[in-house]
């Protein structure tokens, strides 16, 4: 079964439009979020045909915060700011927290800052933030992408780096890739 | 509790960006950055230091999407 709801920043759809296995996303998400500040910023040619292909089919759903979504994406800004071991995060990234926060949607994020909230700040720790290595291991443990072996799972992450030019950590590859082997019963 | 694991997840995080720069610094086209206008070699050398594509990409004077466009060109990967 899919997931309800997700929203995502610019970087995650940015990269993720450039993944082979790209719809595994509209599967995976009755509806995916996309806040106005994130269309924006939005300006590859691929990127926004794919996004406007789904915002047409209605998987995508353009998202204007209320007032006080954008008051408390300030809020958080300026939170994360002021702790010194914090990285940055802006208001895209902080909007989509508060936003996932309040209607209890998978954050889709490669922002590091915006990974790192709910793993430091106490009061977000209930928040679901996921990068590519995440969404990928659900799409593998709930069959959306096939596998067949423990070499296809390797791939599957593998594609993805190929793909985007994305590195993920060896030691959270490591763990993804025996977690789904562990949920598939083929480790 | 938090308070407690707070300490190992701060130093988790910056073994992952020290690891993350490294990759970055190991990967990165340095022929191709060096033959950059001095706006977008400094934005290509500021994200390989610190993974901030944002600040990267004003430093750059770009978008996102194109700053996006020039690491993958540059073969600077993404680590996260």
């Amino acid at each position: 079964m899919s997931l309800k709801l997700a929203i995502s920043d610019t970087c995650f759809i940015i990269d993720w439009s450039y993944y082979r296995k790209r719809e595994v996303l509209i599967e995976l998400f009755q509806t995916i979020l996309l806040p106005e500040q994130v269309l924006e910023e939005v300006e590859d040619e691929k990127v926004i045909s794919w996004i406007s292909k789904n915002l047409a089919s209605g998987k995508m759903l353009l998202f204007t915060p209320s007032p006080l979504d954008l008051r408390r994406a300030e809020e958080l800004m300026l939170e994360v700011a002021t702790r010194p071991h914090m990285k940055r995060i802006e208001m895209p990234e902080a909007l989509c927290l508060v936003i996932g926060s309040r209607l209890n949607a998978i954050i889709l994020t490669e922002n590091r800052g915006a990974l790192l909230v709910p793993k430091v700040m106490k009061k977000w720790r209930r928040v679901k933030v996921w990068r590519a290595l995440e969404t990928i291991k659900e799409a593998i443990k709930r069959g959306y992408i096939k596998v067949f072996s423990e070499e296809d799972v390797r791939k599957t992450f593998r594609e993805y780096e190929e793909d985007t030019g994305h590195i993920f950590p060896r030691r959270d590859l490591i763990r993804a890739i025996n977690e789904v082997l562990s949920c598939l019963r083929m480790s | 509790m938090f308070e407690d694991e707070l300490e190992k997840i701060l130093s988790e995080i910056a073994e992952e960006e020290k690891e993350a720069r490294e990759i970055r610094r190991r990967m990165a086209d340095w022929d191709f950055i060096k033959r950059q206008p001095p706006r977008i070699r400094a934005a290509l050398e500021y994200y390989i230091e610190t993974g901030d594509i944002r600040r990267a990409s004003r430093i750059a004077g770009v978008s996102l999407s194109k700053f996006r466009k020039l690491l993958r060109e540059a073969s600077i990967p993404v680590v996260v």
